[in-house]
């Protein structure tokens, strides 16, 4: 090693952070060199001042301060929408049942309305019928137990009986 | 018993600000110390102390109970220094402890009321320490950080690097190039005779 790589070592050298090799290796330069012999002196100097620097006694509301701020607020409460939607992606089960809620609120108005109206579509022939037949009972030459067995057929489809039953009187 | 606990402290456990209790215990004099030599004054060093530990009693429910705390709590003090650097840039830090430079280069000490009971033993020490304070806060925060830890709070380059998360290396020179600056700045603070 040369001179100016040497002196950088020096730092290490004071705290025995070297390997034994390069403790040897500075030893043995420090003993030729005079430079690096006051270099080191005022490396340790230094070392010396930071090291009896007094313990600076914290001001006495920090951790009285701090004390209070834990227990008055919620680690939640204090982020911003921000945090609070990257909170949400730390906690994937959470962000998946919401994920959830959203879809079925979206879903079920849809799915229900269609279930409504095909519901509709198969009773609207019933209450066609039935009408028709009522109003047929009107003319003379109507044949009056036909009409009443379609009259009671589209009642019990109405009512929701199951159309097999009256299906085979038709 | 654990009901009326957990709806006047809606957030933590009690059995965690048990534990917040000991880190507060064990560490808390120290990362107030460190976050005074880094910001140099007690207002800053007082709102770093607080956000460092806020921040890991936020994280504790995920951290790794094993996980170095004390290393995880340096480092969050000097990165929130740096932070805070950032956010304020124009502002200047400054130590009620420090001289007032006059513009024909010379000190004058600010008046400040001390409550201590004999300030006047004090007062050798506490030039001294303001003379090194304003010393550090020349340093570059990188370097002022490793000195920090290093000669003031006794880690070795290996725990430095791992707080920091920086090689040994870069503590190894880091160390020494804020050694040579601060040499040079604290000369006047040499014993008589040693110059030379």
């Amino acid at each position: 090693m040369g001179h100016a790589r040497l002196e950088r070592q020096l730092s290490a050298y004071i705290d025995n952070e070297l390997t034994a090799d390069d403790t040897q290796q500075v030893r043995a330069h420090l003993e030729t060199c005079v430079g690096c012999r006051e270099e080191l002196q005022r490396l340790e100097h230094v070392k010396r001042l930071l090291g009896s620097l007094p313990e600076r006694a914290p001001v006495p509301q920090v951790f009285e301060e701090l004390r209070q701020q834990i227990i008055s607020q919620a680690p939640r409460e204090s982020g911003s929408v921000l945090e609070a939607i990257s909170n949400a992606f730390r906690r994937p089960a959470l962000a998946f049942a919401a994920a959830a809620i959203v879809v079925l609120l979206i879903a079920f108005p849809l799915v229900k309305g269609r279930i409504d109206r095909l519901r509709a579509a198969e009773v609207g022939p019933d209450v066609f019928v039935r009408e028709h037949a009522l109003s047929a009972v009107a003319d003379p030459f109507a044949d009056r137990a036909y009409v009443g067995l379609l009259v009671t057929d589209a009642n019990l489809a109405l009512i929701g009986e199951p159309r097999s039953r009256g299906g085979s009187l038709r | 018993m654990a009901r009326s606990g957990a709806t006047s402290f809606p957030s933590y456990r009690r059995e965690e600000l048990e534990a917040f209790e000991v880190l507060i215990q064990r560490y808390g004099r120290r990362i107030y110390n460190i976050a005074y030599r880094m910001a140099g004054n007690d207002a800053d060093a007082k709102d770093l102390t607080q956000e460092a530990f806020i921040r890991i009693f936020r994280a504790f429910r995920r951290i790794n109970p094993d996980a170095s705390l004390e290393s995880w709590l340096y480092r969050i003090v000097s990165n929130l220094y740096i932070d805070m650097l950032r956010r304020r840039p124009k502002v200047r830090i400054e130590s009620l402890d420090a001289p007032v430079m006059t513009p024909k280069g010379g000190e004058i000490q600010r008046e400040v009321p001390d409550e201590r009971a004999d300030p006047a033993v004090e007062v050798l020490n506490t030039q001294l320490d303001a003379g090194v304070q304003r010393a550090l806060l020349a340093l570059s925060p990188d370097l002022r950080a490793v000195v920090v830890l290093s000669d003031i709070e006794g880690y070795s380059y290996e725990e430095i690097g791992m707080i920091l998360r920086v090689p040994v290396g870069t503590v190894k020179s880091r160390l020494h190039r804020a050694r040579r600056t601060l040499q040079d700045r604290l000369q006047h603070l040499r014993p008589q005779g040693s110059e030379g």
